[in-house]
């Protein structure tokens, strides 16, 4: 009786000491990861903040004119090229030729466009037309303006 | 055992009789050794049971407790602290204007130097700008620290490591960088080598830069600012003029969204900034502003009643006072409206109406209009104005016009801010802010109405008077130009002079104000040798205005129909209009 409560008592530990060391090991481990990390992390915020600066001198605006100009033609917008949105004519919507059930689902599409629910793909697949992406900008566009819906 | 033995040797001793003296004696010898023996097997065992505890207890501290007296690498909690020790600062969008970039810098401990000679030529063959004779002085100093060169770049510091001369170390250090170079040098200002601000933000607000890791915003937003700065070196250069400035300003907030005077320096450069090119002429130049004060002058006219628009003076004959004589640059030589004054620019109409005004009135108002005390913004440049001590008539009647009273542009910009934002003078600031927080500063100097009313007389100097060139289709530019003679050491001199113009936009309901001032034009062919505020000032404007407008998303005005509720009233009163860009 004795001798099994020595040896269950021995074996419990030895488990635990190796239990012990295996978790120690593991923590040594981490924490070197942790540190590791911790550097590479200082270094990042480093190399972040030497970034934004050189981030803010290349968007130096004289330099992005110059760039803007030479390199892609742009120039400054002249006011005669903005207008308001209710002043912009908008494209009629194109008609959809068809019997009447198309024309259902014509106004299916229209109405289902903002909404992502998987009933516009059926009724886009029903009515293969290349406006469709139109449609639906147009749509959002009249949603948009206050003038209500152009001729 | 040993304390059985014990007790049975004292027993024995105990009850012995003085017959076994001898006895006694022989049991005290024994004693004695036994007690010896074992005190000292006490002592060892004490001394080795401590010894192995100790052991013990430090295996125990090394293996479950990681050993607390080992040094174990510090580990630095990422974000706890700033990668620099002084705060950036950056525009009202984000753009870092000022920064601080870690730099490595070079020294050497002489007295680890084992060949200073051949050490020298090696590290001018990596650095060849070091001067050798220095280089081996300093290298033989008696000392353990020397700097060679401060901030080394990437690439030389790899040299220099290749090197591997052994006394030769690195240092890490800050170096405050501009990315945006001269653009705010005045604004943002610069720090000496020890990181300490000496002039503009840096110095206003050295403290809290370099206290903190919030970045600073500021009100400018860089754009605008090069838009300005562009537009006022183009007109210095090809009116040969001697310095400029320009401001824009959030009329409702008070916020400078530009500041530029001319000409100035790269603070990134120690010591590029000299006595003229580190002049703030936005906030510390102060200067006679010339017919833009006519705006002052008409606003407290109508607004104190004096006058109202319908109103006039006989501008037909030139004013004399002792020997001064107030004419005009381009005369009418008949009765003006208070409208033809402006458009105008008479001078002895304004005269006229100061006096209708008074010494006091106009002392008030000026006072209201933050024309007397100095600009208060958070910078350390900022002049004082100056205006004659003893206020007489005479004063009265050139201070109407903008001479004898000197001005910063900031100040006037304040005003000019007042005069068409319905009448609430607010304090101008080189920082963020929110609309909300600006609605408690304002100080309430006008009454609506004479604001409404120099909003249409603004807008009339640009469509039809003076101020034709700083028009911006679109944007309905209003304002007013000017143009000062200098004071020279002889009195005024009509060859060097400063132009002005002085604006908001879009003026039915003003979102900024824009300033500009050119120092000293001449003349050129292009402007018919005019150098007037109408010719070199205002094109300034107008320019800057067509280009922020969209930039910064203003709704463009159908400017014909827009204008005309704000406008023709005024113009019912207006016989002949103006000539473009000629006079003052």
């Amino acid at each position: 009786m004795f001798r099994i409560a020595t040896l269950i008592s021995m074996a419990t530990g030895a488990l635990l000491a190796v239990f012990v060391f295996a978790i120690k090991y593991e923590v040594q481990d981490l924490e070197a990861e942790f540190s590791r990390l911790s550097r590479s992390i200082e270094r990042e915020r480093q190399a972040i903040h030497v970034l934004t600066a050189e981030w803010s001198h290349l968007n130096e605006p004289a330099r992005l004119r110059a760039l803007a100009r030479d390199q892609l033609g742009l120039d400054q917008i002249s006011v005669d090229r903005l207008r308001a949105l209710d002043r912009v004519p908008l494209r009629a919507v194109p008609e959809l030729i068809g019997d009447p059930e198309d024309e259902n689902n014509a106004g299916t599409a229209l109405a289902a466009a903002p909404s992502p629910t998987p009933a516009t793909p059926r009724v886009a697949a029903k009515v293969p037309s290349p406006d469709d992406g139109l449609a639906r900008i147009e749509a959002a566009l009249r949603e948009m303006s206050p003038g209500g819906p152009p001729e | 055992m040993s304390t059985a033995n014990h007790a049975a040797t004292r027993s024995t001793g105990s009850a012995a009789t003085p017959r076994g003296a001898t006895r006694i004696r022989m049991d005290g010898v024994r004693k004695r050794a036994l007690d010896i023996g074992r005190n000292r097997l006490l002592v060892t065992g004490a001394v080795i049971l401590l010894a192995f505890g100790s052991v013990g207890a430090r295996l125990v501290d090394l293996m479950i407790t990681d050993g607390s007296t080992l040094v174990r690498t510090e580990i630095v909690k990422p974000g706890s602290r700033p990668v620099v020790s002084r705060a950036d600062i950056v525009d009202r969008n984000g753009f870092v204007v000022a920064t601080s970039l870690p730099i490595s810098s070079l020294y050497a401990d002489p007295s680890k130097i084992l060949d200073a000679s051949e050490a020298a030529d090696r590290l001018i063959s990596v650095l060849p700008e070091l001067d050798r004779r220095v280089l081996l002085e300093k290298l033989q100093l008696e000392r353990q620290f020397v700097w060679l060169k401060r901030g080394l770049t990437p690439e030389e510091k790899y040299e220099v490591n290749r090197l591997g001369i052994p006394g030769l170390a690195f240092r890490r250090e800050e170096s405050r960088v501009y990315p945006h170079g001269p653009l705010l040098a005045h604004v943002v200002g610069y720090t000496d080598t020890d990181d300490k601000g000496i002039a503009g933000v840096e110095r206003q607000f050295n403290d809290a830069l370099a206290g903190s890791a919030e970045p600073l915003q500021l009100s400018i937003d860089i754009r605008v600012q090069s838009l300005m700065r562009d537009e006022l070196v183009r007109a210095v250069e090809e009116f040969g003029a001697i310095g400029a400035a320009g401001v824009v300003a959030d009329i409702e907030t008070g916020e400078i969204l530009a500041m530029v005077s001319l000409p100035d320096f790269d603070p990134n450069i120690a010591g590029s900034a000299g006595d003229e090119s580190a002049f703030n002429r936005v906030t510390k130049g102060v200067y006679e502003m010339g017919s833009t004060f006519k705006l002052l002058t008409a606003a407290m006219a109508l607004d104190a009643g004096v006058v109202d628009i319908t109103g006039g003076y006989d501008a037909s004959k030139p004013i004399r006072v002792a020997r001064f004589t107030i004419t005009d640059y381009h005369p009418e030589n008949r009765w003006l409206t208070v409208p033809e004054i402006i458009i105008h620019s008479s001078n002895i109409g304004s005269a006229k109406m100061a006096l209708d005004v008074g010494i006091e009135g106009q002392q008030d108002y000026l006072r209201r209009f933050g024309m007397l005390s100095p600009a208060d913004v958070e910078l350390p440049e900022v002049g004082a104005p100056l205006y004659p001590r003893r206020w007489r008539e005479i004063n009265t009647m050139t201070i109407s016009f903008g001479h004898g009273i000197a001005v910063s542009p900031l100040q006037l910009v304040g005003g000019i801010a007042a005069l068409a934002n319905g009448g609430v003078l607010r304090k101008p600031t080189l920082l963020a802010r929110r609309t909300s927080d600006a609605q408690l500063l304002g100080e309430r100097v006008l009454k609506p109405r004479t604001s409404e009313i120099m909003r249409g007389l603004m807008r009339l100097v640009v469509t039809r008077g003076t101020g034709r060139k700083a028009n911006a289709d679109g944007y309905m530019v209003g304002g007013k130009t000017g143009t000062a003679d200098k004071l020279g050491a002889a009195g005024y001199r009509d060859d060097k002079r400063i132009a002005s113009f002085v604006g908001a936009f879009p003026i039915q309901a003003p979102q900024y104000v824009v300033f500009a001032m050119v120092d000293e034009p001449k003349g050129i062919k292009r402007t018919f040798n005019y150098a007037t505020g109408g010719w070199v000032a205002a094109p300034v404007v107008g320019n800057v205005v067509a280009a922020m407008g969209p930039l910064l998303g203003i709704q463009p005005t159908q400017d014909q129909e827009d204008e005309r509720p704000l406008v023709a009233e005024a113009a019912r009163f207006v016989k002949t209009w103006g000539r473009d860009g000629e006079a003052q």
